[in-house]
């Protein structure tokens, strides 16, 4: 602290800066941009900057001293706290900084600062007092409380959405089954005394009825999701062979070639959506598959410090980068339903699950050549 | 009476039931039948339809797409008109469609005979 203000007397006698200690020392209090103060070992106002005492609505430094945080327009509260970490710092002798605190000011405004004290000492090394300094933070603490505010508010709207999506699916399910199954009855009942073009529409009918109740299910398996996450030691490389298991079908008609690494991990994890995830890609890369061409699926791991990092990659069709954030959206297709089945769901779940697990999923895709899905999960400090 | 329609739509039982109404009411010669949009617009180069009817969500190009293909070909200086088929209730979608000289109307899905009488009285009479 002695060697941080240089100015005794040879700058008195610089004619290019004729000011003296005192005035140096005055002048450098006012124009520091922070309150200054400094207090007895009472907690008694010693001294300070001009800005201190408009906050306490005193005019003037002279009329400060000898006043204590009592006899200023803070709250009762506040001020028993600043004089607590007064008593703290000195008794301590131990600097404390960046206490965020309100302090009510004279002008009335609440607002919040961002405290300094550090204890005075003297040459024989007693405590003889302390040196305050604070800024006015209340800006940033309201933006604060507002982004916390948003936060909330937004995390309520999304659960309200969420909930609304599984009523709305779920309600709408039971009209569907009824019209799925009178169509049924229509149809064993007068098929006979329809022309084919009656027969068609009947046909029309199911097919909309059915890709209905899936997209309607679709929508219910997705708002649902997350709901009851397990979390429990998994090895991925059995999540990833059990999901095949349900694609078997699929792997034989093709006669895909996949190959899973030894490389994947044990990890934390929820089992199921770990399924999920792979059902989905490799189903994918199996239904997306170039024709006449034998699909070839390579599952593999790279993690990092933070993520855990699978990849699936097939010598599929491949998909326009120009569709990097839409196939993850619900009931996104890029095919016709008459080319390639499905309700578009399957990405969509994908990102969810992801996004539970504060990971990431994206592609890298030339067309006509195949698809890398990559997709991370943040790792937990229980992880293997 | 119209002589010739085009018809783009990327979900086939949509198509065939339109077809159908737009037959059984006797208003054009010939319907052509497309399920995506590319496919419609390889049509149209040797073509000129007097009406499109046109769906705005289909996989890879759109409908908007298709708009956008058409009017930077300059098709739309011809005298073909495009009605617009949709299932979005959001008004924005009609402020866009008209935005595009071409588009006269924009109805909602699926065509019915009632509707269809409309179109025609309105745009056709």
């Amino acid at each position: 602290m002695e060697d941080s203000v240089n100015l005794p007397e040879q700058n008195a006698s610089n004619a290019s800066f004729p000011i003296s200690e005192g005035e140096m020392l005055k002048l450098i209090l006012e124009s520091f941009p922070a309150r200054i103060f400094w207090k007895d070992r009472q907690s008694r106002f010693l001294g300070g900057n001009e800005k201190v005492a408009q906050d306490a609505g005193v005019g003037t430094v002279t009329n400060m001293i000898g006043k204590t945080d009592y006899d200023m327009p803070w709250k009762k509260e506040e001020a028993d706290f600043f004089v607590q970490v007064d008593e703290r710092v000195m008794s301590s002798g131990t600097p404390e900084l960046g206490i965020v605190e309100p302090q009510l000011r004279a002008d009335g405004k609440k607002s919040w600062i961002e405290t300094n004290k550090i204890p005075l000492v003297n040459k024989a090394g007693d405590t003889i007092g302390i040196l305050g300094t604070y800024h006015d933070i209340t800006e940033r603490i309201e933006s604060q409380k507002n982004l916390e505010k948003y936060a909330r508010e937004l995390e309520i709207k999304n659960r309200e959405l969420e909930q609304f999506a599984y009523i709305a699916a779920h309600d709408l399910q039971e009209p569907l089954r009824t019209t799925l199954g009178s169509v049924h009855l229509l149809e064993d009942a007068y098929k006979e005394q329809l022309d084919s073009e009656g027969q068609l529409f009947v046909q029309y009918i199911k097919d909309s009825t059915k890709r209905m109740l899936e997209m309607v299910t679709g929508v219910l398996e997705y708002s649902t999701m997350g709901r009851d996450i397990k979390i429990e030691t998994v090895n991925s490389h059995t999540a990833c062979l059990e999901a095949t298991e349900d694609l078997k079908h699929a792997i034989e008609a093709s006669g895909a070639i996949l190959t899973i690494s030894d490389d994947l991990p044990v990890i934390q994890a929820s089992k199921v959506e770990l399924r999920m995830l792979f059902q989905n890609l490799i189903g994918n890369a199996l239904k997306f598959k170039r024709p006449g061409v034998t699909p070839q699926i390579e599952i593999n791991h790279k993690g990092t410090a933070d993520f855990w990092c699978f990849s699936v990659c097939d010598n599929g069709i491949g998909i326009h980068t120009d569709y990097r954030e839409q196939v993850f959206k619900i009931f996104q297709r890029l095919h016709n339903r008459s080319d390639y089945e499905g309700t578009g769901m399957g990405l969509a779940n994908c990102h969810k699950i992801v996004e539970l697990f504060g990971g990431q999923i994206w592609f890298d895709s030339k067309e006509g050549e195949g698809t890398n899905f990559h997709f991370t999960l943040r790792r937990t400090g229980n992880d293997a | 009476m119209l002589e010739k329609i085009l018809l783009v739509d990327d979900d086939l039982p949509t198509n065939h039931l339109h077809q159908i109404i737009l037959r059984k009411k006797g208003c054009a010669n010939q319907v052509q039948v497309y399920q995506n949009a590319s496919e419609a617009l390889t049509f149209l180069e040797r073509n000129e339809p007097d009406l499109i009817l046109l769906d705005i969500n289909m996989p890879k190009l759109n409908g908007w797409d298709f708009l956008d293909r058409y009017v930077a070909t300059n098709w739309d200086k011809r005298g073909t008109r495009v009605i617009m088929l949709t299932t979005s209730l959001d008004p924005k979608d009609r402020e866009k469609a008209m935005t595009y000289g071409v588009v006269v109307d924009l109805v909602n899905k699926p065509l019915t005979f009632e509707l269809l009488d409309q179109i025609l009285e309105k745009h056709f009479a």
